[in-house]
């Protein structure tokens, strides 16, 4: 019986050994520069690119690249993404052109709500970008992003046509009163990652993400670090108890629409400031925060506009064209822009009453 | 964004080489007996794929004309692409769909519909709300089909046939990330079909939570995938395939529940992780998993498996793939500029 036994199992491992290496035989997978933006797809594009990729720099901080750079001048005005590169300590800026040359360079203008920033360089005779001013480019049309080479960085199609890019944060859904230690809630609602968990009034919020809450605007401002679908640990009062617990934290309603936060600090691999643009249209190119800044193009090769930001495992979001003609006379004068209106009230909205 | 804030979003991650997460609806009901009803339709709604130009088909484009030519087929086929998608609301979850019928069934995925029978809000892209009902599921590809309540006729796409989906397909991905917004018309994305497999397609369309559901075409505007779940690359974006709906059509349209996740039989490490020139950066270690447990660590750079040099993330993951739970990797890890050698004994549980 057990040799029985021994034989069907001795069959079954040469079945399952020969479908194993049968498995193993046939490539399965697409090769990694046939994906969209691999180097055999980016290589179709190289005609497309050839004049535009002349008219991208790499914006330099202290030596290190952290944006791309569109030259919109051909006496040495270069057009890049705020952020990337304000705030880095006063580090020095520098243009790398496609032929290796280097230029020092100042900024002149800054937008602070388009989060455009206009540098000039000491360089004349510089070829610059094309634009496609008539229209801005329809849902589904391939696009390239210019880097200062011979390739396009990447490659993707427009997503969404373009609309006022909200700045999100997450949304926990409490309202709160300071208190000595803490932040007090005052009210929980219904349906929110603060109701989902059973937070109620009168509970005592003492440690969000690590950080101590000694007052409501503390507890905002960490709120505000996470995105809508991250988790946010608390340690939280309730009587005489304290515990630990988890938030998922929801999507902001249209309160926050006009709020936007200029923030001057770097990070990860999204752009730090990925929100609060008043006009601008998404594409599904994969970017890094470091390719934003430089000029968008269209298979004629023309700028429809600049990478300027990042925003999301399946977004990154451009300035039309039309927007950045008007803007760049502005900025070459240095003139100062309004700074965004931030009318922030308490952490949360009032609730949104639903249709069903 | 106006329903947005309190909708939980669903697109199960795949914590790569780790167990499936899902981030999905409200705490699922055992599910009612499903209602008798007529059915209109026996058989999936599937065409044979017509002849399609060789601009659409060559691996790579031969010149700009070829660009230019899925360019203009892009733009002749995505507003209707865009009319047949949907966005859902489910209990506190969202999740997207796709019309497949003049008479409004939608397919979608087993982890946003949950269970047969439930109230679901489906919103059509020309700014109409809906009511329908979920019927059946299948939980072990995450395919689901739902019924909008009404007569139609409702804009549609019908399915592929499964042995027309290939690798290198140029294909669309259309969804709602983050959630239904009603001033925001279903997301577009390019890609191409890395890999078919019986249990799912792999593109490189970026998705993310709330796209779970949505459709997935190729260009002749037909639906070859479902969206189900994400790794931490970029190009890890998966897919129900359609053969999920095709071979059990009859029993979606039942309300029938079918289906259950394999666990515990795929080879498990435990990490997320990004390309690098020498191997693959770890972005990720799952606490409780076997890399966990042997002490690898976020930011470590693998350079080599079981003594072999590898390139990518990819290559990492198919040669975990080739072993069994239970054995033993060797991993080459370069740690803030030194080696050092860690062995894992890999775990049991769901591949993607």
């Amino acid at each position: 019986m057990s040799r029985v036994v021994s034989w069907y199992a001795k069959l079954l491992t040469v079945v399952l050994a020969s479908v194993l290496v049968a498995e193993a035989a046939a490539p399965r997978r697409l090769p990694r520069d046939l994906y969209k933006s691999g180097a055999a797809i980016r290589n179709a594009f190289r005609p497309i690119v050839e004049s535009p990729n002349r008219a991208t720099v790499a914006v330099l901080v202290d030596g290190r690249q952290k944006a791309l750079g569109a030259i919109v001048a051909a006496d040495g005005w270069v057009l890049t993404k705020a952020s990337q590169i304000n705030g880095i300590n006063g580090g020095a800026i520098s243009c790398q052109l496609q032929d290796g040359t280097k230029h020092s360079a100042r900024q002149v203008g800054f937008h602070p709500e388009h989060d455009l920033a206009m540098l000039k360089l000491d360089a004349t005779g510089l070829p610059v970008v094309e634009w496609q001013t008539d229209e801005d480019p329809s849902v589904g049309s391939l696009l390239a992003t210019c880097g200062p080479n011979e390739l396009p960085v990447a490659v993707g199609v427009v997503s969404i046509h373009r609309r006022r890019i909200p700045h999100l944060f997450g949304f926990l859904g409490i309202g709160f009163e300071d208190i000595a230690g803490g932040a007090r809630i005052s009210r929980v609602m219904p349906n929110s990652g603060a109701s989902r968990i059973g937070l109620k009034a009168g509970d005592v919020i003492l440690r969000v993400a690590g950080t101590a809450i000694p007052r409501g605007e503390v507890l905002r401002n960490q709120i505000r670090k996470f995105r809508p679908g991250e988790i946010l640990p608390m340690r939280v009062r309730r009587g005489k108890v304290e515990f630990d617990t988890n938030a998922r934290l929801g999507s902001p309603a249209q309160h926050i629409q006009d709020r936007s936060i200029f923030m001057n600090k770097l990070g990860g691999q999204l752009s730090f400031r990925r929100g609060g643009f008043p006009n601008a249209f998404a594409h599904d190119t994969v970017l890094k925060p470091e390719q934003c800044g430089g000029p968008l193009v269209n298979l004629q090769g023309r700028a429809v506009g600049i990478n300027i930001a990042r925003e999301g495992r399946t977004e990154s979001h451009a300035i039309p064209a039309q927007v950045i003609i008007g803007l760049l006379d502005d900025l070459k004068s240095g003139r100062e822009f309004a700074a965004p209106a931030n009318k922030l009230g308490s952490v949360d909205p009032p609730a949104v009453p639903l249709p069903h | 964004m106006r329903h947005g804030w309190f909708t939980v979003l669903a697109l199960a991650v795949t914590v790569v080489f780790g167990p499936a997460v899902m981030i999905a609806a409200d705490p699922v009901s055992p599910p009612p007996p499903p209602v008798a009803r007529d059915l209109p339709v026996v058989k999936a709604p599937v065409v044979t794929r017509p002849m399609q130009p060789a601009a659409f088909t060559r691996s790579v484009p031969r010149d700009v004309s070829d660009l230019l030519a899925i360019q203009k087929r892009v733009g002749e086929i995505v507003k209707d692409l865009s009319k047949a998608t949907v966005g859902l609301r489910i209990g506190n979850g969202a999740g997207s769909g796709v019309i497949v019928s003049a008479d409004g069934y939608v397919l979608s995925a087993a982890h946003v519909t949950g269970a047969p029978n439930r109230r679901v809000v489906v919103f059509l892209s020309d700014g109409r709300t809906l009511r329908g009902r979920t019927l059946g599921l299948n939980r072990a590809l995450d395919a689901s089909v739902l019924k909008i309540e009404g007569k139609g006729p409702f804009p549609f796409r019908q399915l592929a046939r499964p042995q027309d989906v290939r690798n290198g397909d140029w294909c669309l991905a259309l969804g709602h990330p983050g959630g239904y917004q009603r001033t925001r018309p279903p997301v577009v994305r390019l890609g191409r079909v890395i890999r078919t497999e019986s249990g799912f397609v792999q593109t490189d369309c970026t998705l993310v939570g709330g796209d779970s559901g949505g459709p997935l075409f190729d260009l002749a505007g037909n639906v070859i995938g479902i969206h189900s779940r994400i790794g931490a690359p970029t190009t890890w974006n998966f897919h129900v395939p359609v053969r999920a709906y095709t071979e059990s059509w009859a029993q979606f349209l039942d309300g029938k529940a079918f289906g259950r996740p394999s666990r515990g039989r795929k080879p498990v490490l435990g990490i997320n992780g990004v390309d690098h020139d020498k191997g693959c950066t770890v972005t990720d270690v799952n606490p409780n998993m076997p890399a966990a447990k042997a002490g690898v660590k976020t930011g470590d750079l693998i350079v080599g498996i079981d003594g072999r040099d590898f390139q990518g993330f990819d290559s990492l993951f198919d040669h975990v793939q080739k072993k069994n739970p239970g054995d033993k990797l060797k991993l080459s890890i370069r740690r803030k500029g030194k080696p050092v050698e860690i062995t894992v004994t890999l775990a049991g549980g769901r591949g993607p």
